[in-house]
């Protein structure tokens, strides 16, 4: 999930980027008022504020996920260390 | 003798499996149609300009917080009456969902407000309900964080989401319950015929079936790891 969650991270920000810029155009073209252009900074603002906070969630899910196998991996080794244990004693 | 160790659950250690790549693929793609049809292809409002196509995200991110505390009730309730721990599993990761969409909602929300009402806030019956919302899914987070561990936190989880669930529908209808700054439904059966332009509800289903698979996505990734989050626990106390 990481992985492919990595590889289609940047395809989407560069297509973000290339729909970004025709829109500036189409927007300022459309729009006879000057008011209505001094809106765009919010527009941005929005849609980077919901990209971030959806990257910053899976990112947070990701690092979980890491975190979870280094557990599981401690949890093998003590398992396996267990019967030697076990062994030096008897 | 060699001993052996079962690698079981390390497979699926945070893993959804081949629907949940699936998910993420078609969201994806529907992502960047959907960011076409916002950008290039809907016409630009004549009386809000341009920041009217923040609706095409706020509107999807609010449903969705609010469809996300009537998922968390749900399981909430079906783990009261069964006891079951993948019932629990599903209301965490719906809520813990729900928390991040219904921040985004209220944050694109606030920045619509400045370029059309002039505040970025206001105590609106349903923005003030919304930010209730967003209280009640902190206070499941905290509960869950901080209460007690095991059956007993999920239960009292449970009832604390069974009671914070009743605010969803009062929001879904603040603007007409109440006189509201905020503007009536624009999709659904309760929205006015034609109150949006053909070419503007297409990208707003659009853009709401695009934020469903996300949502859909998001929920089975966090439901497999908070299920395995619990196995490990269970395993570490086995051990202890």
């Amino acid at each position: 999930m990481y992985h492919l969650g990595m590889k289609l991270i940047v395809p989407i920000i560069l297509g973000v980027i290339a729909l970004a810029q025709p829109t500036i155009a189409y927007a300022q073209e459309s729009t006879s008022s000057s008011n209505l252009e001094t809106n765009l900074p919010f527009l941005f603002a929005v849609y980077i504020i919901t990209w971030a906070g959806f990257f910053a969630y899976l990112f947070f899910i990701s690092r979980r996920q890491r975190e979870l196998r280094n557990e599981l991996e401690s949890l093998k080794l003590e398992r396996l260390a267990e019967p030697e244990n076990q062994s030096d004693s008897g | 003798m060699q001993t052996t160790v079962s690698t079981g659950p390390a497979r699926r250690v945070g893993r959804g499996g081949l629907v949940s790549d699936g998910l993420l693929v078609t969201c994806a793609l529907l992502m960047l149609l959907t960011l076409y049809l916002v950008f290039l292809w809907v016409p630009t409002d004549a009386n809000l300009g341009v920041s009217q196509r923040i609706l095409y995200f706020h509107v999807p991110l609010a449903i969705l917080s609010l469809i996300s505390i009537m998922v968390v009730a749900i399981a909430s309730a079906v783990h009261l009456a069964r006891k079951d721990e993948k019932s629990d599993a599903i209301a965490y990761a719906s809520a813990e969902i729900g928390i991040v969409f219904c921040t985004l909602a209220i944050v694109t929300g606030a920045i619509w407000g400045k370029p059309v009402w002039g505040v970025w806030w206001t105590w609106d019956p349903k923005l003030t309900l919304t930010l209730v919302l967003w209280f009640v899914y902190a206070a499941y987070m905290m509960l869950r964080a901080y209460g007690p561990k095991g059956s007993q936190g999920a239960r009292y989880g449970s009832v604390l989401a069974l009671v914070g669930a009743i605010d969803a529908p009062i929001v879904y209808y603040a603007a007409e319950l109440w006189r509201s700054t905020h503007p009536s439904h624009v999709i659904g059966v309760s929205a006015e015929s034609g109150s949006l332009p053909t070419e503007m509800a297409i990208a707003l289903v659009i853009s709401l079936l695009t934020f469903s698979l996300l949502f859909a996505y998001l929920i089975i990734e966090r439901y497999v790891l908070r299920r395995t989050e619990t196995d490990i626990d269970e395993l570490f106390r086995s051990f202890t």
